[in-house]
């Protein structure tokens, strides 16, 4: 790369500048505050958070024109533009126009963020516009299915990111934030699971493995966040952890009865094991034979095919409750 | 040159006259970019929203004691750094409501933006720099501070801003060329 390619690359970095402005409501209150606290006039209080431009030909139409466009840009063109503009990168989707400008502040914000815990929670925010993008999309119907394929990759990425944001709060040394952090994951991940398991039933068949595996790719995420608050149990409060162990167990012997395996024999035994182990409050161990238990079901889960179920079959491959059943 | 003459004009009227007028300007001229900073910073919005709040109030309070100011704008960018430092210090993170990101645009900045998909590969790779690098990187080329002004945020001379900038944008370079 040269130099000049460096600097093209650099300046482009400018606009964030335009991309990322505060709420003009807040701007206003904030600064009626501030003038507040200094004891500024009533009439400073209330100033209008405008400026106009003080170079080139603007000065000298100053007095006769700028009240004339202060009010045009507060009444009309500026607030709708402005409030058009930002409601649609909110509401955008893959494949909108808007969409790169939506990942790219995001972007930015992790990128800038100094500290660690807080790029994962900003991580875990973004992984929910994920999943949300995945269910509009889905609820919009099938036609943009390389859209939802684009959704679905984004979401397993921004999961991916996630956990390495985990190990990376880990690693930066807090017990404290890591609990925090450990704990915000797990719920995100349910959130997450939650959202999938209504959406995929509207998705055709490829986009539903897609889904599949990143469900599988979100519940090892989840698991790992409960992994790190076992190993720093002395720090978390101890029935907290046993609860999340417990459902974690619960969660894998729903897998189980969905599955309908060859392997369930194998998995149920891993889950009895599991119970157990929490009953001694052996939380590693539970976790372990969890572990083993997702794997088993994994495993046969990856053999199975996801095919309509019986009259209730939908024609885009889905059925009506959504599960998927193995072929044996 | 234009800027630096306003911001003496600024720093003139606040200390003398106590002059709220001048100061509201001041806020507006400068808010956005402050709150960018800090945002960025600490990556929750009502957090930044709190620190920015004090970040004006600290710096008039800084004015008008008389202490000795020789860069406006450094000030301000030192303030809200240090505000975000303390903040990231004392954090605890229980509190943090996950929804509160920001994330406004106009449609012009949007088509802008969408249209660059190097940016997203660039942003990547200041990732991996070290925070020292990526924080001038965003001082000059995100923020459009002059290298005097980042001397005065970070407290560093303008020649030690200019090996910084000049190392960073190296290592930006060898992570995009790899």
């Amino acid at each position: 790369m040269t130099n000049r390619e460096l600097n093209k690359r650099l300046a482009s970095l400018a606009a964030l500048r335009e991309a990322h402005r505060p709420d003009t409501e807040w701007v206003a209150a904030s600064h009626a505050r501030l003038m507040g606290a200094i004891g500024a006039p009533e009439r400073v209080q209330r100033a209008l958070p405008i400026r106009l431009p003080r170079t080139g030909f603007w000065p000298r139409l100053n007095f006769a024109l700028r009240p004339v466009m202060a009010l045009f840009l507060v009444s009309g063109f500026g607030a709708f533009g402005w409030i058009a503009g930002a409601g649609a990168m909110l509401g955008s989707v893959p494949g909108d126009a808007l969409y790169g400008l939506k990942t790219a502040t995001e972007r930015a914000q992790i990128t800038f963020t100094a500290d660690e815990a807080a790029k994962s929670y900003l991580k875990l925010e973004f992984v929910g516009r994920r999943v949300n993008e995945v269910a509009s999309l889905a609820e919009a119907g099938s036609a943009q299915d390389r859209s939802v394929e684009r959704a679905v990759n984004e979401l397993e990425n921004g999961i991916k990111g996630i956990a390495t944001s985990l190990q990376a709060v880990r690693a930066a040394g807090s017990d404290q934030n890591t609990t925090s952090v450990a704990k915000a994951v797990d719920r995100k991940v349910a959130e997450v699971r939650a959202v999938l398991g209504k959406t995929k039933t509207l998705l055709g068949a490829g986009a539903q493995k897609r889904v599949l595996a990143v469900e599988s790719l979100a519940d090892d995420v989840s698991l790992q966040a409960v992994n790190v608050l076992v190993s720093l149990a002395p720090v978390a409060p101890s029935e907290d952890v046993a609860s999340r162990v417990q459902e974690k167990i619960d969660s894998a012997e729903r897998k189980i009865e969905v599955a309908s395996t060859q392997g369930a024999d194998e998995a149920r035994a891993a889950i009895a094991a599991a119970k157990e182990a929490l009953r001694s409050n052996d939380y590693a161990g539970a976790m372990s034979k969890v572990q083993e238990s997702n794997a088993i079901v994994a495993e046969e889960l990856s053999e199975a095919v996801v095919e309509p179920v019986g009259p209730e079959a939908e024609p885009n491959g889905s059925t009506s409750t959504g599960e998927i059943r193995a072929i044996d | 040159m234009v800027k630096p003459l306003r911001e003496r004009y600024w720093l003139y009227r606040i200390r003398a006259h106590k002059d709220a007028k001048v100061f509201s300007e001041l806020y507006h001229e400068h808010v956005a970019r402050i709150h960018r900073f800090v945002l960025f910073k600490v990556g929750n919005e009502d957090d930044a929203r709190e620190i920015v709040d004090d970040t004006f109030l600290k710096l008039w309070n800084h004015a008008v004691s008389g202490k000795p100011v020789t860069n406006l704008v450094g000030l301000l960018y030192t303030i809200a750094r240090a505000g975000c430092a303390d903040h990231l210090r004392k954090r605890r993170f229980e509190t943090v409501p996950l929804d509160a990101i920001a994330e406004p645009a106009d449609g012009l900045a949007a088509s802008r933006l969408a249209a660059n998909e190097e940016l997203g590969e660039t942003l990547r790779a200041m990732e991996r720099l070290k925070e020292e690098y990526r924080e001038v990187l965003f001082m000059r080329h995100v923020d459009g501070l002059s290298t005097g002004e980042i001397a005065a945020t970070i407290g560093k001379s303008n020649g030690t801003v200019r090996v910084l900038l000049y190392r960073a944008k190296n290592a930006l370079k060898d992570l995009l060329t790899k």
